[in-house]
């Protein structure tokens, strides 16, 4: 440990006084001038406040406006004061606000599942560039390399598995229009969420092509991902399919490339 | 009145900042922006992500604009433990790719201990603190391989441990660092009204020869002090200032005008950097008849 200098120290009770922490930074500030020194500290504290909640609203603008901005302010300004910012750059303030948030609104289930969706996206929007995999690439490739390729996804790639209609909200949010009544899901809806040029775009997924994205994004082989969709389809129906998946995938831009191993 | 123009050169020209909300108008083919905004300034936080849809604009943008500043809001230059080494790395990348003007952050504060508070967060005037900050601006100017350009932020506060006005301060410190100054008028004359105190007598302490760019934008009136919030026009004491401060300069300066919150069409902000330059017109008569 060393002794805090003097600018360490006045920095360090400045800042305490922003998180709301102890502090004794009042009598730092000269006083004197149109305002008194309490006004003078109050400017500082509500503009740190006000700027993280904007960047939360920024990045959860469906949630937003779902939660309307009252609902939206109280929760997101519970956060700020529970998680001070790490990041240099405002941009990635609120990694687990979606998850926060789920815990925060355990009633309302939609509300942590519409900011996932939203980060998601946002994620999706900024991720790193990747070319795009055509289908000219697949059949250039010779058929015994088959039993050698890892697909490679894009960057902006993402799984959603969401347990109310979700998706619907944020259609409704996205379009001004009404929002249906909220609905829990017998099963979980699952979403692949992507890039196509500048747009991010998200679908969901049936069970049988959830599981093979999920694989084939943790590593797999096509060749075992297809194996694994045998173990679970009637005979025959897993090589076509497999097929037709691959082809839905090229299509939608969401691979990047082949590696042979 | 809009034909007296300066010339275009934007080592002396009239820029605007960057904006996702003018991505549309500046790229309209019709559009008459390319003859009216004679540079850009990137937020360089903005194009700090890894891809998308901001770098492809910014990329789209550069073709017209190939003349840019990068300005930064998160280097926190006066922090006990000096810009982050790999925020400083990703800096230089984008310099590398928008090979700017210049490069331009601010004379504060933004956190320590690991903690981010977003903010601009003034110094104690010290001789501590002069010290801290020419040695951290040595060691940004030595990792992007060309000059700082350092601003002077507006405040609400002063420390009771500061030995120095802050004109002194930002005066010694663009000439032991050895960095150039960018002058923002508007947080001059926030700062004086919220510490009363004489705009001028700040102006006049500015090291004339190291100012590489001037600010310009508007605040908000709460009364009793002003609050530095970029979501109006320039008011006409800032103009008054402005005038003043090209005059202190003895040369005309690259002048940006800032708008980040309620950004108005383009239009409206091309109009207003014409107010600038008529402004500049009549400082520098002869130049503008060239």
């Amino acid at each position: 440990m060393h002794a805090p200098s003097a600018l360490e120290a006045l920095q360090a009770a400045f800042q305490r006084h922003l998180l709301g922490q102890a502090s004794d930074f009042a009598s730092a500030v000269r006083p004197g001038g149109a305002i008194d020194v309490a006004r003078r500290l109050g400017i500082y504290h509500h503009a740190y406040r006000a700027r993280l909640v904007e960047a939360l609203r920024d990045v959860h603008g469906h949630t937003w406006r779902w939660l309307g901005d009252e609902a939206f302010d109280a929760l997101a300004r519970v956060y700020v004061e529970g998680h001070p910012s790490t990041q240099g750059n405002l941009r990635w303030y609120g990694e687990d606000f979606p998850d926060w948030l789920a815990r925060a609104c355990p009633e309302d289930g939609e509300v942590g599942e519409l900011a996932a969706l939203d980060a998601t996206l946002r994620r999706a929007f900024d991720a790193a560039d990747a070319p795009v995999l055509g289908l000219a690439a697949l059949a250039e490739l010779p058929p015994e390399d088959w039993a050698r390729v890892t697909l490679l996804w894009q960057p902006a790639c993402q799984r959603l598995a969401l347990r109310h209609n979700t998706l619907a909200l944020w259609h409704a949010i996205d379009q001004d229009g009404t929002p249906p009544p909220v609905q829990a899901l017998g099963e979980p809806l699952q979403v692949l969420v992507w890039r196509v040029g500048a747009q991010p775009h998200f679908r969901s997924l049936d069970a049988v092509e959830a599981e093979a994205i999920d694989r084939a994004r943790a590593g797999a082989g096509f060749a075992a991902v297809c194996e694994a969709l045998a173990a679970r389809l009637p005979p025959g129906e897993a090589a076509p399919r497999c097929g037709a998946l691959l082809r839905r995938w090229v299509e939608d831009g969401a691979l990047t490339g082949l590696r042979l191993a | 009145m809009n034909t007296t123009r300066l010339p275009n050169k934007p080592e002396a020209g009239f820029g605007l900042g960057l904006r996702a909300a003018h991505y549309h108008e500046l790229l309209d083919p019709q559009g008459d922006a390319p003859r009216r905004i004679d540079w850009l300034e990137i937020i360089s936080e903005n194009y700090l992500v890894p891809g998308g849809k901001p770098l492809a604009m910014l990329e789209a943008v550069r073709e017209r604009w190939p003349a840019m500043a990068m300005h930064g809001v998160s280097m926190s230059i006066g922090s006990v433990q000096g810009p982050d080494a790999d925020y400083l790395q990703a800096l230089a990348a984008l310099a590398r790719r928008v090979r700017p003007l210049w490069v331009s952050d601010h004379l504060c504060w933004c956190g320590v201990h690991g903690r981010q508070m977003h903010d601009l967060l003034p110094l104690p005037y010290t001789e501590e603190a002069l010290a801290l900050v020419v040695r951290n601006i040595r060691r940004v100017q030595d990792a992007l391989g060309r000059p700082l350009v350092i601003e002077n932020v507006s405040s609400y506060l002063e420390y009771r441990a500061s030995t120095m006005p802050e004109w002194e301060f930002v005066a010694r410190v663009c000439e032991q660092a050895d960095c150039e100054l960018l002058l923002d008028v508007n947080n001059i004359y926030v700062s004086s009204v919220n510490h009363g105190y004489d705009a001028l007598d700040y102006l006049r302490a500015m090291p004339a020869a190291r100012i590489r760019q001037i600010h310009l934008a508007g605040h908000s009136d709460h009364g009793d002090h002003l609050v530095d919030t970029h979501d109006a026009p320039v008011s006409a004491p800032v103009w008054a200032l402005y005038r003043a401060a090209l005059r202190h300069a003895g040369r005309p300066v690259a002048t940006l005008i800032e708008r980040d919150d309620r950004i108005p069409p383009l239009a409206e902000l091309m109009d207003e950097l014409d107010a600038a330059r008529t402004v500049a017109a009549g400082v520098w008569p002869q130049r503008a008849a060239a």
